[in-house]
């Protein structure tokens, strides 16, 4: 269920550059349904590659993603909306440094701020909207989520 | 801590970091040149075959000189980084579809930014070549 609408909310967002949902619904799945999602991340990642091609950005996600699950694990207890849509958009602003990791290894550090530096712009959109997003989204989909995780019986801890 | 204490000090750091971004762009971020330009674009098939280009140009950007470029025809869509070019001259090199993709090469080297964003300099030699995906 968690791959399959981090997929759905991937694609049906796909075509508004920089504007996404998979980092709201990976951090209301970790605290909704905890470690589990780290196994829904797992498998999402892996499709990813074969729906996209196991590009360099491939390697990103190996750990860009999962990091995000660790960070939330991290402040689980913290229920405030505001840190999470603080958390949301930190994340969407610094989603580019994180991402030029892998470049340091193909090109050096100079690539890797270069490919950092010409990506600033879109980083900027990925965290506003993260921001936009979280604040009207975030209530509502842990209100629902938390309910189906109490259904079938997931402690979140 | 006050509940409003808190959220004055999460917008304070969101706020700094966007300033800290903006500000790295501006200081570091691609600079077109004003002024004319002769500059080279080589456009590398699947087959192997070359067509060159040669642009006198006053754009400060990649995709300003390959409007002008005569006969150069490309088509893409829009991606998290600009536009994602996908068919150059007629031939379409999609991932998804074709396992294959078109990089661009300013004097020899890869291309940091996307056309859009990629400076032009007085004899600079682009090159975009069909590359299949290994």
């Amino acid at each position: 269920m968690m791959v399959a609408t981090l997929e759905a909310v991937k694609f049906s967002l796909s075509f508004l550059a920089n504007v996404e949902l998979v980092t709201l619904f990976l951090i209301l799945f970790a605290l909704c349904f905890g470690r589990e999602t780290y196994f829904a991340v797992g498998i999402f990642v892996v499709m990813e590659g074969f729906i996209y091609g196991f590009g360099i950005w491939w390697f990103m996600y190996l750990y860009i993603w999962p990091s995000l699950v660790t960070v939330t694990r991290i402040f689980r207890r913290k229920e405030s909306m505001w840190f999470w849509v603080m958390i949301s958009t930190l994340y969407g602003l610094t989603f580019g440094f994180f991402c030029s990791v892998p470049y340091l290894f193909v090109g050096g550090l100079r690539t890797a701020i270069s490919w950092w530096i010409a990506g600033i712009p879109y980083d900027l959109v990925h965290g506003a909207s993260n921001a936009v997003l979280a604040a009207v989204l975030f209530y509502p989909l842990r209100k629902i989520l938390r309910s189906i995780a109490e259904r079938i019986g997931i402690d979140p801890a | 801590m006050k509940q409003g204490t808190k959220i004055a000090l999460g917008i304070l750091a969101v706020v700094l970091v966007a300033a800290l971004l903006v500000g790295a762009y501006a200081l570091f971020g691609p600079k077109g040149t004003d002024g004319k330009k002769t500059v080279t674009i080589t456009v590398v098939a699947s087959d192997g075959a070359k067509t060159e280009y040669s642009v006198k140009t006053e754009a400060e950007f990649l995709k300003g000189a390959m409007d002008e470029a005569e006969g150069l025809t490309y088509s893409g869509t829009d991606s998290d980084y600009g536009m994602m070019v996908d068919t150059v001259n007629g031939e379409r090199a999609d991932y998804a579809q074709d396992g294959a993709y078109w990089a661009f090469y300013v004097n020899g080297e890869y291309c940091n930014y996307g056309i859009e964003t990629q400076p032009v300099a007085d004899g600079d030699a682009f090159s975009i070549e069909y590359t299949p995906a290994e």
